[in-house]
C-alpha cells in the first residue's frame, strides 16, 4: 500500500514537472516571438580559452563590433576545456548551439562537422571587407591568413569549415630574476653551447647555496616540445634522404624507410639525437613523464626550476601568476657549425608548418550566419587582428597583421628547413611513440653517455619495428575507412555533376575526389606492399 | 497504473519525434546527404524512393548508400551487392552509365566494401569492365583501379619496372582527363616510390600537371616535386622555372627558404 503510494507521488511528481517545463518552453517560445521584431540581432561564439587576458580581449573585440554595428550584440561563451567537448556537443545536436564555435580542439569529428556546421568555401574566396585601404584589401580572405587557410580545409568533405585567429609557437621562458642572480645577468643564452652551460651552472649554483635548482621544467605535456624538436634537428637531413617523394616536405615516409632498412638506430643521425636528447634530457625535473603541465607550470612559477618550454599560448598566464620578471628565448638549435651536432643538420629550423590554432566554425543551427562571418572578417581584419594580438598577448593567424613589441619573440622562424622527424614521426605512431617513451630512462640514467645510448638503442631495436608495423596497420585500417565513405561521395558527385553539367564548382569537388581517391589508394596499397615484402626480410634495391 | 504508463508514453515519445517534411525528399537530397557523409540519411531517402518508384536510378542510389550505411556489416554490403548484381543482370538492362557503374561498384565492393578483400577478383573485374566496348567514365575509372593494384600487387622490387610497363599501356585508352592525370600521377609515384626511373616519374608528373591538378594544397607538392626531378635529372632550365613558379605561387609555404636557396644555386651555375 505503502510502495503505491510512492508510485503515484513519483508520477504525479514527474507530470508536474513534464507540465512545467511545456508551460515554460511554450511561454518563452510566444515570447520570442513577440520580443523578436524589436530585439538585435545576436552572434554567439563559445572557446574553452580561460587564460587570463583572452576573455577580456574578446570582449573588447566585441565591444569595437556592436559600437561600429548598433543592431547586433556579441555574446562570448567561455566554457572550461574539460567539458567543452561535451557542451559543445550536446548543443549541437540539441540544435541551440552558438552561432561561432572553437573546432580546433580535436573533438568534432567527420561527422560532426558535416553534420552541424557550414561549409564556409564561399566566403573565403571573396575580400574580407574589414580590410580596404590595407595592402590585402583585394585578397581573397583566405589569402589574408599566414597558411592560406590550408589547415582550415577539410579534405574529406572538400570545403573550408573553420577560421583561425591564433598561432601558437614554442618557446623557452625563464625566470629573469633568478637568473640575474645566479648570472650576473638578464641576458638569455645566445646559442645551444651557452643553454647547455647555463643549465650546469644553474645545478651547481644551486648545489652551493643550498638551494635545489632544476633548470628546466618538465612535464608529459612541456617536454616533447623541447626535447622531440632537438631530436629532429638531428634527422633533418636523413629524413629528406629517406623519403619516398622528392616534394621537398616533411612527411610519414621515415616510418616506411625504416621497415626498408634505409636507416636504423645505430644510423650517426640517430646516434647524435639519443646524445643530444640526453644532454638536455639530464637538466629536466626527473620523472617528467609522470607529471602534468599543471605540475611543471607550478614547479616553474614557484622557483623550483628556472626555466619552462611552453606555447605562447600560455605567455599571459605565466605573465599574471608569476611574482618574477617574465623573460622569453627561442628553443636552443645546435647550428649547422655546431662540432658534433652540425653534420645531421641541414641549417636552421622553420617555424612556417605551424598550423593555426583558435580556429571557430560556424554552426548550421546559427540563425545569423551572414552576421556571425561579418564579426569573424572583423576578427580577422588586420586591424582588428593586431588589436587582439596586443590585448591577449596572443599571436594571431592574420598574416602581416602589426605584431606588438612584447610578442616580436614569439613570432614564428620562417627562415630555415622543415624539423626532421622523433620518435613518434610526425605524432602519427602512438605506439612507437610509446615504445621510444617506455624506454627513455635508459638514455637518462646516471652511467655514461655511451652506456646509456646503447642501452636506448637496444631497446629500441627490440621494440620499436614491431609497434611500428601495428601503427602502420592502423593507419592502412584507418585509410581503407576513409576511401570507403569517399566511394559513396564519387557517386554522389558524379550523379550531381552530371544533372548540373555547367556548375563548375561540383566539377572541381568531383574531380577532387577521384583524385584523392586514386591518390590515398596507392600510397595505401604501397605501405601494405612494403609491411608485406620487408616481414619476409627482403631490402629494397638502391635508389638511382 | 499501467494505464498511466500507456498515457505517459506515447506523450513523451511525441516530444522526442522529428518534425515532419514539408515536402518529399528528393534523389538530390538523397545524393547531397552523401557529399556529407551522412549515409543513414540517405539510405533513408533512397529507400523510400524506390520503394515508391523502383526505377533502375533509384535502386543504384540505394545501393551506394547501403555500402555505407552504419552499422557497416556483411549484410549491408551483400544487400548493396544484391542491388547491384540485380541492375546489372536485368534483361531489358541498357548497356548505359548505371549498370557500368553498377560493375565498377561491385568490383569496389570485391576490392574494398567487403570484410576480406579479394583483389585478384577485383583486378579480374576492372579489367573486364575496362575493356567494354565504347568505353565510358567507369570503364576508364576501371582501367586505373586496375593500374594501381597491378602495380601494387606484392612482388619483387625487380619486376616493378616491368609492371610500370604494363600499366602505362592503360594511358591510351583513356580519354577523360580526370583519370588520364590519376594514372600519371600513380606512375610518377610508383617510378619514384620503386627507385625505377626519376625522369620517366617526372614525365608522367609533367603530364598530370598539364591536365590540372584540383588540390590547391597539391599543386605546390607537384611544383617542388617536378622541380627537385628535374634538378636530380641535370635538366636546371626546367628545374629553376618550376622553383620560380612555386616562389611566385606559395610565397608561405614552409618550403620557400629552400626552395630560394636552391633556385639560387642553380641561378650561379647558369650564369657561369
Amino acid at each position: 500500500m505503502k510502495r503505491r503510494a510512492l508510485v503515484w507521488a513519483g508520477l504525479a511528481l514527474f507530470a508536474a514537472i513534464y507540465a512545467v517545463a511545456t508551460f515554460r518552453v511554450l511561454l518563452r517560445s510566444t515570447a520570442d516571438v513577440t520580443a523578436a521584431r524589436d530585439r538585435k540581432t545576436t552572434v554567439r561564439f563559445a572557446h574553452f580559452y580561460l587564460e587570463p587576458g583572452l576573455r577580456e580581449a574578446y570582449a573588447q573585440i566585441a565591444a569595437d563590433y556592436m559600437r561600429l554595428h548598433p543592431g547586433v550584440e556579441v555574446e562570448q561563451i567561455a566554457v572550461p576545456q574539460r567539458i567543452f567537448n561535451a557542451w559543445a556537443k550536446t548543443q549541437l545536436i540539441g540544435g541551440t548551439s552558438p552561432d561561432l564555435v572553437l573546432v580546433d580542439g580535436g573533438q568534432f569529428t567527420l561527422e560532426d562537422l558535416a553534420r552541424h556546421f557550414t561549409p564556409l568555401h564561399e566566403w573565403v574566396e571573396s575580400p574580407n571587407p574589414y580590410n580596404a585601404a590595407t595592402p590585402a584589401a583585394g585578397l581573397p580572405w583566405r589569402e589574408t591568413f599566414i597558411d592560406g587557410l590550408t589547415g582550415s580545409y577539410d579534405s574529406r568533405l572538400l570545403s573550408y569549415y573553420s577560421i583561425p585567429t591564433s598561432l601558437f609557437t614554442n618557446r623557452v621562458f625563464y625566470n629573469r630574476a633568478l637568473w640575474r642572480e645566479i648570472f650576473g645577468t638578464e641576458s638569455p643564452p645566445a646559442d645551444y653551447e651557452a643553454f647547455r652551460a647555463a643549465c650546469a651552472a644553474i645545478e651547481a649554483w644551486g648545489a652551493t647555496h643550498d638551494q635545489p635548482l632544476v633548470p628546466l621544467a618538465g612535464s608529459v605535456y612541456n617536454t616533447p616540445f623541447l626535447i622531440d624538436f632537438l631530436f629532429g634537428t638531428q634527422t633533418q637531413r636523413r629524413q629528406f634522404e629517406v623519403a619516398w617523394s622528392a616534394h621537398l616536405r616533411a612527411d610519414l615516409s621515415p616510418s616506411v624507410a625504416l621497415l626498408q632498412g634505409r636507416w636504423n638506430f645505430h644510423d650517426p643521425a640517430l646516434q647524435s639525437a639519443f646524445r643530444l636528447v640526453r644532454d638536455i634530457g639530464q637538466h629536466i625535473q626527473p620523472g617528467f613523464l609522470q607529471l602534468q603541465r599543471d605540475d611543471a607550470n607550478f614547479a616553474f612559477l614557484q622557483g623550483r626550476t628556472v626555466m619552462l618550454v611552453s606555447g605562447a599560448h600560455e605567455a599571459a598566464s605565466l605573465r599574471a601568476q608569476a611574482d618574477f620578471p617574465l623573460g622569453v628565448f627561442a628553443l636552443p638549435v645546435p647550428g649547422p657549425g655546431h662540432p658534433v651536432y652540425g653534420a645531421q643538420m641541414l641549417g636552421p629550423v622553420t617555424e612556417a608548418n605551424i598550423r593555426p590554432a583558435g580556429a571557430f566554425g560556424l554552426t548550421r543551427a546559427s540563425r545569423a550566419p551572414e552576421q556571425a562571418v561579418d564579426f569573424l572578417r572583423f576578427l580577422t581584419s588586420q586591424a582588428t587582428a593586431a588589436r587582439f594580438a596586443a590585448l591577449s598577448g596572443w599571436l594571431t593567424a592574420v598574416a602581416d597583421a602589426p605584431v606588438p613589441a612584447e610578442l616580436k619573440p614569439f613570432q614564428p622562424v620562417t627562415a630555415g628547413y622543415a624539423n626532421g622527424f622523433d620518435l613518434s614521426i610526425r605524432r602519427r605512431h602512438p605506439d612507437a611513440k610509446r615504445v621510444a617513451d617506455t624506454n627513455l630512462h635508459l638514455l637518462l640514467a646516471a652511467t655514461s653517455d655511451a652506456q646509456t645510448v646503447a642501452a636506448y638503442t637496444a631497446a629500441l631495436e627490440r621494440d620499436y619495428v614491431p609497434a611500428l608495423r601495428l601503427d602502420l596497420q592502423s593507419r592502412t585500417a584507418n585509410t581503407r575507412r576513409n576511401v570507403m565513405r569517399q566511394d559513396g561521395n564519387l557517386a554522389a558527385y558524379r550523379w550531381l555533376a552530371r544533372a548540373a553539367p555547367d556548375d563548375a564548382v561540383l566539377a572541381r569537388k568531383f574531380n577532387e575526389v577521384a583524385e584523392q581517391i586514386d591518390g590515398n589508394e596507392a600510397e595505401n596499397y604501397f605501405i601494405l606492399h612494403e609491411l608485406a615484402r620487408t616481414a619476409a626480410g627482403a631490402n629494397p634495391p638502391a635508389r638511382p | 497504473m499501467r494505464a498511466c504508463r500507456h498515457l505517459l508514453l506515447p506523450a513523451l515519445l511525441a516530444g522526442l519525434a522529428p518534425a515532419s517534411e514539408d515536402h518529399p525528399a528528393t534523389l538530390r537530397d538523397g545524393w547531397e546527404l552523401t557529399t556529407l557523409y551522412r549515409f543513414n540519411e540517405a539510405e533513408a531517402v533512397f529507400r523510400a524512393l524506390a520503394a515508391k518508384d523502383p526505377s533502375r536510378e533509384n535502386r543504384y542510389a540505394l545501393a551506394i548508400s547501403q555500402l555505407n550505411r552504419q552499422p557497416k556489416s556483411d549484410r549491408t554490403v551483400a544487400e548493396a551487392r544484391a542491388l547491384l548484381t540485380a541492375l546489372v543482370a536485368e534483361p531489358a538492362a541498357p548497356d548505359d552509365e548505371i549498370t557500368q557503374a553498377a560493375r565498377f561498384y561491385l568490383a569496389r565492393i570485391l576490392q574494398l566494401h567487403q570484410s576480406k578483400p579479394d583483389l585478384v577478383a577485383a583486378r579480374s573485374a576492372y579489367r573486364e569492365l575496362s575493356r567494354t566496348p565504347g568505353g565510358g567514365f567507369w570503364a576508364e575509372a576501371a582501367s586505373v583501379k586496375w593500374a594501381t593494384l597491378c602495380l601494387y600487387e606484392i612482388t619483387s622490387w625487380s619486376e616493378k619496372a616491368g609492371r610500370l610497363a604494363e600499366t602505362e599501356q592503360e594511358i591510351s585508352r583513356l580519354t577523360n582527363p580526370t583519370l588520364q592525370k590519376d594514372l600519371h600521377i600513380i606512375l610518377a609515384d610508383g617510378y619514384e616510390k620503386f627507385g625505377v626511373s626519376l625522369p620517366a616519374a617526372l614525365r608522367h608528373l609533367e603530364a598530370a600537371w598539364a591536365l590540372g591538378i584540383e588540390r590547391g594544397i597539391d599543386q605546390g607538392d607537384f611544383l617542388a616535386r617536378m622541380g627537385e626531378l628535374a634538378r636530380r635529372t641535370g635538366d636546371r632550365a626546367k628545374a629553376r622555372g618550376y622553383f620560380a613558379e612555386f616562389l611566385k605561387r606559395f610565397r608561405r609555404d614552409e618550403r620557400v627558404y629552400w626552395i630560394t636557396l636552391k633556385l639560387a644555386e642553380l641561378e650561379k651555375e647558369a650564369a657561369r
